[in-house]
């Protein structure tokens, strides 16, 4: 490695060189504590850095597009930076962004933790963006942490809340267990092999034979990613998490950490894992219908908006997985992770519209309550319809773009001949509209619980209005964007 | 009925079967049918836009949307003028006014879409009867900027199935009725509002899951390259395939209809409606059920709806009877007429399970006879609740005394539903029956009961509510205002015309059938 390839990494230096100078900047500007203007400045400095470092990262990674149109591999294996690497690097810093406005004003309850919160996102951000890029066990494992322990001390950011405090514990003990599980399959995986290097691990694999220690691995390896992606049997935690933690918290833990971990997922399954695609395929296939079964039943009965939306996360980690149950065949590959891309891209511009109008629900009536939102469209129309046409998008109502989402994976499952699978994840799409629905029910009841028009600042607009140009146009252009995730997917096969 | 009529409506027919038309020349803007179609979105853009503070606000809004439904009324009849100097014979092509853009390519989505001479009559239809809701609406109080832009969301919805000509548009559609239906019934319905808007969003959600499979399974198992209906309509299915699609179409379709045993959500969601969405309900979502077993069931599955006619014609006369009876029994006028339609869409399967021209030409005349027929009663009934506030025969009668205007429309709306020659009704009922008599004789046979009964419910109820002894209550009735007896005058006037001379629409959907029958096994003639 040379000093001119670090030029592959300044997405990243960009990054925590970002989120240093906001929390340093943060702490300088905040000397006084309890004044009110130094609250303010402190924040207002670490909201604009923290932009306009999301943005300069996005140049960089623009730039690198530009520059080398083949992957490359400047850490000989351990860091490649192909097309699927950038793509996910690029929505997870949109990402960033967007939870930044999300946040922007309820970080004001963080106090004199601001810019602490803003620049944990960034660090958490640059975790998953190695994630993106990793290649080999010991990097991802620890890119892996690098996100999760931000992560943890973010959801119990209000630690003076019972709910918050409980749901960073809860977070902390699910992440350890699922991290040891996973560090038991690399373990496993790199005995059997002698390598850490996962391309070379595939080689390894695809010159023996199928031993079960190898299916333990792979077993252990898949259980202890799906923690992240919140899919059976590590989905416990996602409920309470929503539920406890803040709310542009749990945006941000819906949204981005989420991505991390199918950038990671899809990485480890088509590279090191990639010579036991039927193993996984079936596999696979099953913890996806159960995940989004159980996802939407649970839902069913939930009257907490941010619980309700845990469980709903749930299920649509169901269906992106059966994106990935297409990719288990050579040919329906690049269709299938074409599909979740598109899904990841889609799903959390969603997520992060619907968070931003439920954390306006929270700000005016101080509540996430199903009920406590009754009639609010009588008091704030915009809000009650950018919420209800979010909440109709994660449904899958067209001509709405998450309805494409859907489809696409729906298409690709299908087409991979994992018909039974599309049909429960149909059925299930059925069951999903109900409590969604039930949301926007309440939000359009005629008797309204009592109250004042919600206050919403410029910030939590600005992420409503991007929200809302991804699910309304975007459907009218969705082939460009099908277009670029496929060709992100046939790169991730380019070895 | 009179032999003259008799004689009239054969020659109607026999014109029907010898039909030989040139092929067509135009040079016809290609934009229209977009316009038709999103039109409304605009108006909905506009209404969203408007102020919503006072009394004048509101007047704005609902001219606002007056205009934005009359447009696509204007345009979906002046565009078509070929059709009424030539009858029809600029359709005697296929489609007309197509659009074709690439759209998902990657998946060979298009949007495309276009006019032939069974979605025309249908297209006409709802462009009618939205303008006339928006009239009917003038009265709307409550909300009322988001009911119409809810309206002509809806709107957009609707004229799109009719139009769409690629599968994959279809069914996005065919989803954008659901939702603003659902906030229609569960903000601005009667006292069961809430029951009824769940209730009609479970079965349209389980009916469209029906048709996204169908859709996929068909998709793939064309080839997996393209949605265009006028190549899926062509593609080589296994026999047992074509079947298990089929079923999945008319699963989604029979719901919609509403076939029995899936009709309940229907009463529920008519009654609960408000006046105009009832008319909507009625007078065009339900035709969606129907031209979708038209369009794709039959264009699609011939060999399967012949090997499954049976079935199909079951029920058929299961729905006619069921629905005759219910109606018979009821007490609110509302729901009377809600279970006359399930009875009326019967009439419908009956001519797809006859499966040859006169008859299948009878079921989609029969859904534009229905949907203007049932409009008017549901407005009627409308009428006189806004009048008495209540929808009980029980409690209403002698009502001719006071309201002599409504009396009359009442009663040329019921004879027309009834059936009675003269009207649009009789017409497709009677093309129906011929077609379909000499398929089933023992089911025709039966569903014929359905007429006579038809007859007996409505002529009941109107002596019932408008003849008898005036009750204490309803002395100080009086007649509608102009704007009322305006649209109610307008729509049976369209009743009769058609009624008169049916020979406009029946030449018009034969040349839209004629690719259809042609694939039919053994001819279809």
């Amino acid at each position: 490695m040379t000093v001119n390839s670090l030029r592959f990494f300044l997405p990243e230096i960009i990054m925590v060189v970002t989120g240093l100078v906001v929390v340093l900047g943060g702490l300088v500007l905040e000397r006084d504590r309890g004044m009110a203007r130094d609250g303010e400045r402190a924040r207002m400095f670490s909201g604009l850095v923290g932009l306009v470092g999301c943005a300069a990262a996005l140049g960089a990674l623009y730039w690198l597009i530009i520059q080398s149109r083949s992957p490359v591999d400047p850490m000989s294996g351990t860091f490649i930076m192909d097309y699927f690497a950038i793509y996910m690097k690029g929505i997870l810093v949109l990402f960033a962004m967007v939870t930044i406005l999300v946040g922007y004003r309820f970080s004001d309850r963080f106090r004199p933790h601001q810019s602490e919160f803003i620049g944990l996102v960034l660090l958490a951000t640059v975790g998953g963006m190695f994630m993106a890029s990793a290649r080999e066990m010991i990097e991802l494992y620890v890119a892996l942490e690098t996100l999760s322990i931000s992560l943890y001390v973010m959801v119990a950011f209000n630690k003076r809340e019972r709910l918050s405090s409980e749901a960073g514990f809860k977070y902390l003990i699910v992440g350890a267990a699922s991290s040891a599980v996973l560090l038991y399959g690399l373990a496993i995986l790199y005995g059997l092999t002698g390598r850490t290097d996962l391309v070379a691990v595939a080689q390894v694999i695809s010159q023996g034979s199928n031993s079960p220690a190898l299916m333990l691995a792979m077993v252990l390896v898949i259980g202890g990613l799906s923690f992240k992606i919140g899919a059976v049997p590590f989905h416990q935690w996602v409920p309470d998490v929503y539920q406890g933690a803040p709310t542009p918290v749990t945006a941000f833990v819906s949204v981005s950490s989420k991505a991390a971990g199918w950038g990671l997922l899809l990485r480890v399954l088509t590279t090191g894992l990639l010579p036991m695609s039927h193993q996984w395929q079936i596999y696979l296939a099953v913890v996806a219908a159960i995940t989004m079964t159980l996802g939407n039943v649970t839902a069913l009965s939930q009257t907490s908006a941010k619980r309700l939306l845990g469980y709903s996360s749930i299920a649509h980690a169901g269906y992106i997985l059966m994106g990935v149950v297409a990719m288990g065949n050579p040919d329906t590959a690049a269709l299938g992770l074409g599909a979740i891309l598109f899904y990841l891209l889609v799903y959390g511009l969603t997520n992060l519209a619907t968070f931003a109008g439920i954390q306006a629900v929270e700000d005016g009536v101080g509540s996430d309550d199903i009920e406590a939102m009754a009639g609010l469209s009588r008091r704030s129309g915009g809000i009650a319809m950018t919420l209800s046409i979010s909440l109709l998008s994660l449904t899958g109502i067209p001509p709405l773009i998450g309805f494409f989402a859907k489809f696409f994976v729906f298409l690709a499952a299908v087409q991979a001949g994992f018909a039974w699978l599309a049909l429960v994840a149909v059925i299930n799409s059925a069951v999903s509209a109900v409590y969604y629905l039930r949301i926007v029910r309440s939000l359009y009841q005629d008797e309204a619980a009592a109250g004042k028009p919600l206050r919403v600042g410029p910030a939590l607009w600005t992420a409503l209005g991007v929200g809302m140009t991804s699910i309304l146009p975007l459907a009218i252009f969705a082939n460009v964007f099908v277009e670029r995730a496929q060709k992100a997917a046939q790169a991730i096969f380019l070895r | 009925m009179t032999l003259h009529m008799l004689v009239t409506v054969a020659a109607a027919v026999n014109n029907i079967t010898g039909a030989t038309a040139p092929p067509a020349t135009s040079s016809a803007p290609q934009f229209l049918v977009s316009v038709i179609v999103w039109f409304p979105l605009l108006g909905a853009l506009v209404v969203m836009l408007l102020p919503n503070r006072g009394e004048q606000d509101h007047g704005n809004i609902r001219n606002a949307a007056l205009f934005f439904t009359a447009i696509p009324l204007v345009v979906a009849f002046l565009a078509n003028f070929s059709t009424w100097t030539e009858l029809g014979v600029a359709y005697s092509g296929g489609f007309k006014f197509e659009e074709n853009y690439k759209w998902l390519g990657a998946f060979g989505a298009q949007y495309h879409v276009g006019l032939d001479g069974i979605s025309l009559p249908l297209v006409w239809l709802s462009t009618i009867l939205f303008f006339v809701a928006v009239l009917a609406s003038m009265g709307q109080k409550k909300r009322v900027k988001e009911y119409f832009v809810l309206l002509l969301v809806l709107d957009v919805g609707v004229t799109g199935v009719f139009t769409a000509m690629d599968l994959f548009l279809f069914f996005i559609f065919w989803e954008i009725e659901l939702i603003p239906m659902f906030l229609l019934i569960l903000i601005w319905g009667g006292p069961r509002r809430s029951y009824a808007a769940w209730k009609f969003l479970l079965f349209t959600i389980g009916a469209s899951a029906f048709l996204l499979l169908g859709i996929l399974i068909l998709y793939f198992k064309a080839g997996g390259t393209t949605f265009d209906m006028q190549t899926l309509s062509q593609a080589k299915l296994a026999p047992e395939l074509a079947a298990v699609l089929f079923w999945l179409f008319f699963a989604c379709f029979a719901i919609k209809l509403p076939a029995f045993p899936l009709h309940t959500w229907l009463p529920d969601a008519h009654v609960e409606a408000p006046t105009p969405v009832s008319v909507l309900l009625a007078g065009i979502l339900l035709k969606m059920g129907g031209y979708g077993i038209i369009r794709i069931c039959v264009g699609f599955f011939p060999g399967a709806v012949q090997k499954y006619s049976l079935a199909i014609l079951t029920f058929a006369v299961v729905s006619i009877l069921w629905g005759s009876f219910a109606a018979l029994v009821q007490d609110d006028m509302k729901r009377l007429v809600a279970y006359s339609s399930v009875a009326h869409m019967g009439f419908v399967l009956l001519g797809v399970a006859a499966l040859n021209t006169i008859a299948l030409n009878g079921a989609v005349l029969q859904l534009f006879a229905h949907g203007l027929i049932t409009g008017c009663l549901f407005l009627l009934v409308g009428l006189i609740y806004d009048r008495t506030h209540t929808r009980s025969i029980k409690e209403l009668g002698g009502l001719a005394q006071k309201t002599p205007y409504l009396a009359v429309a009442w009663v040329v709306a019921a004879f027309a539903s009834a059936g009675l020659p003269g009207f649009i009704g009789f017409i497709a009922e009677f093309e129906i029956f011929i077609g379909s008599f000499s398929a089933h004789k023992v089911g025709t046979f039966l569903a014929v009961f359905g007429v006579v009964l038809s007859a007996g419910y409505l002529l009941w109820m109107l002596e019932r509510v408008f003849f008898g002894a005036l009750k204490e209550a309803w002395h100080k009735l009086k007649d509608p205002g102009p704007l009322e007896l305006g649209y109610m005058v307008g729509m049976l006037t369209l009743v009769f015309l058609f009624g008169v001379a049916p020979k406009v629409l029946t030449q018009l959907i034969n040349y839209g059938l004629a690719p259809l029958t042609s694939r039919i096994p053994g001819g279809g003639a």
